[in-house]
């Protein structure tokens, strides 16, 4: 592919396949940062306006609405009707950044709504952004669209300094990542966590404990902006392992040579048929004995369950946070 | 004593006269021998058990397939009996004071628990109750507590594994096993460590190098599949002597693979693990892959990042081994896991641009070589440094300097090496060493006056009973009384153990007492032990060569467990065959001639700047002759020197400065016209008319660029070397250069150059640091120097665009060149490319230009054209001819650290023969009669050395100083005028007649040649190999000695078979005189089909020292023929050999 782009011939071929999941930097022997270089060939690719179709939507949605689903701004916050969240601009700790797959996909509001939850149950002084919370702009990236992004990403800097907060929690490990790895040059200087990361802190330090579980058998799926992007693994699974009764198997790829759910690089949205990624990922689950498949990013959720349910797989596919609820106290 | 700058000490000390050497692989032994060949005494530290490191374990050798433990077993017993080298094994360097010259060294030597009465028996081993892996099968074989690591180890004595001991101390469970059934009481327990204080002049860290632990590459499965081995444990599995008996079998389920994967770089240049190039795994893996296609494995596939096949006959190795039938694909193992009966695994092949899952029954993965474990520590006791990988560091301007002076690093305790560059910088340490001592000893045993030993020869027979090793199977006390009536015999003793420190002492009075004038031994091996016997008689003032054993343990009651009245019946008559050769024996003194101390070096560049140096240094009047004005040779018209990362002119500077300080005389605008004499006295005439003696001669007179015709070089000037390019990339007025590498090199006329990958490198990141556009376009990148791989990094980082051409084709034929416009086919997008050029580098070799001294002294040379060396892997700078030795690119292309390196181990082994006023030489060396001899020239024709000359008809001469005893010559001689002395005609019929005494016709006359196939029958025995009695060994030094007069007279004998036996081809001890044996054999077996007899009853075979079953295999299979023999055939070859004696 960079042979290719070099001498300027077709290079689209499997351009637009990488999940970015960075499977193959970790085994490459000379360490060659090839993500970096295939958002290097879509930054061309756009530049020569040879993107597909739905990721010019993608670009456009973001652009018109915040988000990349085609939601409409008014109902980003629907999710936490009910929940009595207060509003950031009133001045909090600590911000919970929701991001568009969660606000905007029904099935993952109960995600969202248990990391509120146990964000309540310890106490943490939080908020959100409600209507006006924006895309992370991770979408973009993967477009390979650069010029809207940096206006976006200043955009969303100030309303952060806005609501004062120390720490940004955020519900996908995505939109984490993308703040702490782009938004740099925008000047973004606070703490960024994803939910597990922040929940984990909490659960270190006493500040909430878990109770007793119905005992089952679990797999933790590593998300791969957790494990070979955030280089965080440990940690879900002494929480997993501490709670009593749930017995945690690892499948044959785990940690850092953990497989993709195929989600990332805005595959998400180009629904190509999909690489089977999911579908060895859950297959995988069930031949290691689990009844449950854990995991902690939206886009690895909404796939792993789309494979289990589609394939009437006996298993079932749960959010970190949802894990947790359960048996917090 | 003048000093190169480098030595010079600061005040006038006394020096010590030793040095410590630190580790006992290749390059230590290298070292050892070499120092005490210069007179110093050497103590060597040797953390393991036995010496010899990670050569002995290895099967063959690349590219030339040599038994490694063949070639370097007798080197290990040379040093065991050097009398001036003491061997400590499970030792440690714990404290290192003082200084240059004068450090105060304190070594702890754990104990053995085995004392030197140990006879090798085997009897503790067979007792002992605890199992454990063989550390030296890499854990596929097993050992018990007390063991020998491997049969060839040294020193031989056996060694207790305390901590697996059920005697551990303080002995809470008494297990006294191995005490009892050990009959010379060799075992004590009540040994504790020893502590060493020793003064020495300078130390030797040679402390080599460990593999990598395999199970980090989590990728490749190491440790979840049986069938997933490292090259080291694949090696362990091709030894005849190793686990399996040189048998591939898949240790899953013990068959044999038929398809077998090598994946080359498993942790090599890696950055998440070993980032360096390990720089051996690429031939290593080659030669595996050849070896696991002769073994009749069909599918045997290669994956590579690069074939890194840079050093003399290695890319026409690479070559050879494609059209052998290896599989080569680019590529990388994504994962390798078990499906059902085999290994199933992905890559993908970049030349074809698919994604491949393959299924194989055996993985090897070629693993990183590493620091050895320790050296950190070994660091903070020497107070020197290590480098950004853990090697020891050294300095740029000389390799084996450490950062701490008067401590030298060689072989791989700097970085990963193959043997010779082992052994060069093995003797390139020993160069340095020797500067730094100023008394020179040659420790000799004191010699008492000599027996009278004229008259009727009064033979003394010792019979040894090795325990039961042999008194349990041969009936030694009716041998004994049996032998007593054989005539000449006048004593004749049984011992229980003959060279026990006891027995010996025996056997030298019984010498004195009963005026005993020829001592033979009936033991084992005459290699093992014979040295030890010879020291015993000469202690009782016998001469040593009037001195015979017979192998009755090895080639006798080891191998014949099971006939216990054959095998008494057979000891009797192999000692017969001694007996009746000791009767010829004659008392024989090493040769002496006087040595001119002189040494004259030619070439004035690195190489030859290195050695006169070093030679004068040491104290020797040396003389360099250089043809040009100045000194410094190719190093003047460099600029950077890659990947080393130093200035050529600094290096030049820094060697004429040493080559100033150290009194060495320089003959500047000078050639050479002539040059006659031999070792010790040539005698050198130069262009200005003078004449200059010299004991010794180091030829370094270089090599030539490569000028190139491609792309219209000269013609087009956007075309340019790489040579054009030195130091010029800041101002080159050109933006898009595209450089083309292998150009004259890697051909069919010639290998790879080695150098020009990291000079290629090197330009292109300067290239890039000046703005331009830089594109490669290569065969494979073979940065495989130290630092060269970081080159390789940068150049990638720093946006060089890498193309990969065609390797099988030149540049030109794969290459155009045309209006601007590079095209080329590209191996990743399988595409024709046209690449923009303002500017076209040659990337050029080297070439070997004219040789006018090569052929003054008769040097033989290279495939290309380059001069060969004596041994590619044990001897690489010296050549076949005596006195003469060479260094640098005029051996084949290399950069300057290599040839500086080459011309200090020049230096050193002329020191070793310069060091002295006399060279001594063994007395195996031929005589011709000049009575009997017609001045045929016959044998002149054959000899491997040159030795003899003369002209046809007129005058012959044999030069003894230039023979090395092989008998070729005599075996060519017609009219029987050639005498090797300890393998004359006479002594030589006296075993084949002793042998056909009895019972003719049920009896296989077999001469085996001293260095391999009778150190493969020893094998035989040493692995209990089961065989038929009828087999009689004569042993020659080369297989050549064989003669029709002597293969005629086993027949006229009535014997039922002959079998010569000899070192493979390529193997052969004395150059290639083996080619001499085959052909003889094979016109003898035509000339007995013309006689109507069998032709299969005389059969040639080669065995090499480990392939014991080769050899027993062979004597089976002949067994069955004579066992078919008729009467009448015997009748036949009786009768058609029986000779018309001319008197």
């Amino acid at each position: 592919m960079i042979r290719s782009a070099q001498t300027g011939e077709d290079y689209d071929g499997n351009l637009w396949n990488c999940a970015t999941c960075r499977m193959c930097e970790t085994t490459c022997p000379r360490s060659v940062s090839i993500v970096d270089v295939i958002l290097g060939i879509r930054t061309l690719a756009f530049e020569e306006n040879r993107v597909p179709e739905k990721m010019e939507k993608v670009v456009w949605d973001i652009y018109e609405n915040g988000n990349p689903w085609g939601g409409k701004r008014n109902e980003r916050a629907k999710w936490a009707e009910g929940m009595d969240i207060k509003n950031a601009r009133d001045g909090v700790q600590v911000l919970l950044f929701v991001g568009c797959d969660a606000a905007y996909t029904k099935r993952l509001h109960k995600s969202v709504r248990a990391v509120a939850e146990i964000l309540k149950s310890g106490n943490v002084d939080f908020g959100i952004l409600g209507n006006e919370e924006n895309c992370c702009g991770e979408p973009l990236l993967n477009a390979g669209e650069h010029g809207y992004l940096d206006e976006l990403a200043e955009k969303n800097v100030s309303s952060f300094r806005e609501t004062g907060a120390e720490v940004i929690v955020t519900v996908s490990p995505h939109c984490s990542n993308m703040f702490r790895n782009y938004y740099r040059k925008q000047g973004l200087d606070v703490s960024v966590m994803h939910y597990s990361e922040y929940l984990y802190g909490l659960y270190k330090k006493g500040e909430i404990r878990m109770k007793e579980a119905s005992s089952a058998t679990i797999t933790y799926h590593d998300p791969c902006m957790l494990s070979r992007y955030g280089n965080f693994m440990d940690g879900p699974r002494e929480m997993l392992e501490n709670v009593l009764g749930l017995k945690l198997v690892e499948m044959d790829h785990s940690r850092e040579r953990s497989l993709c759910c195929g989600g990332g690089g805005n595959r998400m949205f180009l629904e190509t048929g999909g690489s089977g990624l999911s579908d060895m990922r859950t297959d995988e689950s069930v031949a290691a004995g689990a009844k449950t498949l854990v995991t902690a990013c939206p886009y690895c959720n909404l796939n792993l369950q789309d494979s289990a349910r589609t394939r009437n797989l006996e298993l079932e596919v749960k959010e970190l946070a949802e894990v947790l609820k359960e048996v917090i106290l | 004593m003048p000093r190169p700058s480098t030595l010079v000490l600061t005040q006038v000390r006394n020096l010590s006269d030793t040095v410590l050497v630190i580790g006992g692989g290749i390059a230590g032994i290298q070292a050892s021998l070499d120092l005490a060949a210069g007179g110093a005494k050497v103590v060597i530290a040797e953390r393991g058990p036995s010496i010899g490191g990670k050569m002995s374990g290895l099967d063959k050798n690349f590219p030339t397939l040599d038994c490694s433990i063949c070639i370097e077993s007798p080197k290990m017993n040379e040093v065991l009996h050097n009398p001036n080298i003491t061997v400590m094994t499970l030792s440690q360097v714990v404290e290192v004071k003082g200084r240059e010259g004068e450090f105060a060294v304190r070594i702890v030597e754990n104990p053995r628990y085995v004392t030197d009465e140990c006879t090798r028996c085997d009897l503790c081993v067979q007792e002992c109750p605890q199992i454990r892996k063989n550390e030296f099968d890499m854990g596929i074989g097993a050992r018990k507590a007390i063991y020998t690591p491997f049969s060839q180890a040294e020193p031989g004595k056996y060694v207790i594994d305390i901590n697996s001991c059920l005697n551990e101390p303080p002995n809470y469970l008494p297990c006294q096993r191995c005490v009892k059934v050990c009959g010379p009481e060799a075992i004590d327990f009540n040994m504790v460590p020893r502590k060493h204080e020793l003064k020495v002049g300078s130390i030797i860290v040679a402390s080599g190098f460990d593999l990598l632990n395999p199970e980090l590459l989590r990728d490749f499965g190491y440790g979840t599949d049986p069938d997933i081995l490292t090259s080291y444990e694949f090696e362990r599995l091709l030894s005849a002597a190793g686990p399996s008996e040189g048998e591939i079998i898949r240790p899953s389920n013990h068959t044999v693979p038929d398809s077998v994967l090598f994946v080359l770089c498993a942790g090599s240049r890696d950055q998440r693990l070993v980032k360096y190039c390990s720089r051996t795994c690429c031939m290593y893996s080659v030669k595996e892959a050849v070896q696991a296609r002769d073994h009749g494995i069909s599918e045997v596939t290669v994956l590579y990042m690069d074939i890194r096949a840079y050093g003399k006959g290695f890319d026409s190795f690479y070559n050879r081994s494609i059209k052998d039938g290896v599989r080569y694909v680019r590529g990388r193992p994504a994962d390798i896991k078990r499906s059902g009966d085999r290994l199933s695994v992905r890559f993908e092949s970049t030349e074809a641009g698919e994604l491949i899952r393959e299924h194989y029954d055996m993985v090897v993965l070629a693993t990183a070589s590493i620091p050895s474990s320790g050296t950190g520590d070994l660091a903070r006791t020497l107070g020197i440094e290590l480098d950004a990988d853990g090697f020891f560091r050294t300095l740029t301007h000389n390799p084996v300097l450490s950062t701490r002076p008067g401590i030298l690093i060689a072989g791989s305790a700097s970085g990963p090496k193959d043997i010779p560059d082992s052994v060069t910088e093995g003797s390139a340490a020993a160069a340095m060493a020797l500067g730094y001592i100023d008394q020179r000893v040659w420790v000799q045993e004191p010699v008492p006056p000599p027996l009278e030993v004229s008259g009727e020869p009064r033979i003394g027979v010792f019979l040894c009973d090795c325990g039961s090793n042999i008194a349990g199977v041969v009936d030694v006390k009716s041998v004994t009384e049996r032998l007593k009536t054989v005539p000449n015999v006048v004593y004749a003793e049984e011992n229980r153990y003959s060279c026990s420190g006891n027995t010996q002492g025996d056997i030298a009075n019984r010498i004195k007492e009963k005026n005993l004038n020829r001592v033979v031994v009936s033991a084992c091996s005459p290699k093992t032990h014979g040295a030890t016997f010879q020291r015993i008689c000469s202690r009782a003032g016998l001469n040593q060569y009037l001195f015979e054993m017979a192998n009755v343990r090895n080639m006798n009651s080891w191998v014949h467990k099971n006939e216990k009245e054959k095998a008494t019946e057979k000891a009797f008559e192999m000692v017969k065959m001694a007996i009746a050769k000791a009767r010829f024996l004659t008392p024989l003194k090493d040769i002496e001639f006087p040595v001119t101390r002189r040494a004259i070096v030619v070439g004035g560049g690195v190489a030859g700047l290195s050695a006169a140096s070093s030679l004068a240094g040491m104290g020797i009047e040396t003389h360099l002759i250089e043809k040009s004005e100045e000194l410094g040779g190719m190093m003047n018209r460099l600029d950077d020197l890659a990947p080393a990362g130093v200035k050529a002119r600094e290096i030049s500077a820094k060697k004429v400065e040493e080559f100033n300080e150290s009194g060495a005389v320089a003959h500047l605008s000078t050639s050479v016209s002539g040059i006659s004499g031999f070792v010790g006295n040539f005698q050198v005439s130069l262009s200005d008319g003078s004449s200059i003696g010299a004991g010794a001669i180091v030829v370094a007179t270089g090599a030539d660029p490569y000028m190139p015709h491609e792309f219209g070089y000269g013609e087009n000037h956007r075309v340019l070397t790489s040579l054009d390019l030195e130091g010029k990339t800041e101002n080159i007025d050109a933006d898009k250069i595209t450089i083309v590498s292998c150009v004259g090199s890697r051909n069919s006329e010639r290998g790879c150059s080695r150098f020009c990958c990291s000079t290629m490198l090197n330009q292109a990141i300067k290239l890039r640091e000046a703005g331009k556009k830089v594109r490669v376009l290569y065969k494979d990148i073979r940065s495989y120097s130290r630092y060269a791989e970081d080159l390789y990094y940068k150049a990638s980082k720093a946006g060089v665009q890498f193309f990969r051409y065609d390797d099988t084709r030149r540049p030109e034929e794969s290459i155009g060149f045309d209006n601007g416009m590079v095209t080329v086919g590209d191996e990743l997008s399988d595409d024709v490319l046209g690449i923009p050029t303002d500017l076209m580098i040659l990337n050029i070799g080297m070439t070997p230009g004219e040789n006018k001294i090569a052929s003054e002294l008769k040097l033989s040379k290279d495939e290309e054209n380059f001069l060969l060396e004596l041994h590619p892997k044990l001897a690489p700078v010296e050549a076949a001819v005596s006195g003469v030795f060479m260094a640098g690119t005029v051996l084949g292309p290399k950069d300057f650290r290599e040839s500086m390196l080459q011309g200090l181990a020049a230096a050193s082994k002329a020191a070793g023969i310069l060091m002295k006023d006399r060279i001594l030489k063994e007395p195996i060396v031929a005589s011709i009669n000049q009575d009997r001899c017609t001045k045929c020239m016959q044998c002149a024709s054959v000899c491997p050395y040159g030795a003899i000359k003369g002209e046809r008809g007129k005058w012959i001469e044999l030069n003894p100083a230039m023979c090395m005893g092989c008998g070729d010559c005599a075996a060519a001689c017609f009219t029987d005028a050639i005498n090797i002395p300890g393998f004359s005609d006479e002594e030589l019929e006296a075993q084949i007649d002793a042998a056909t005494e009895t019972d003719p016709s049920r009896k296989i006359v077999v001469f085996a040649c001293n260095w391999c196939s009778y150190a493969g029958a020893d094998q035989a025995g040493i692995s209990k190999m089961q065989y038929p009695t009828g087999a009689r060994v004569i042993r020659t030094m080369c297989s050549s000695r064989v003669s029709q007069k002597l293969v005629w007279r086993a027949f006229e004998r009535g014997a039922g078979a002959v079998l010569v036996t000899g070192c493979h081809i390529n193997d052969c001890h004395y150059i290639n005189a083996n080619l001499d044996t085959e052909k003889r054999v094979e016109r003898w077996r035509k000339t007995l089909e013309a006689r109507g007899i069998d032709p299969d009853r005389l059969q040639l075979w080669w065995v090499s020292a480990a392939e014991g079953n080769r050899f027993a295999r062979k004597i089976t299979e002949m067994s069955g023929l004579i066992d078919k023999l008729q009467a009448d055939e015997i009748e036949k070859s009786r009768s058609g050999f029986a000779r018309r004696r001319v008197q």
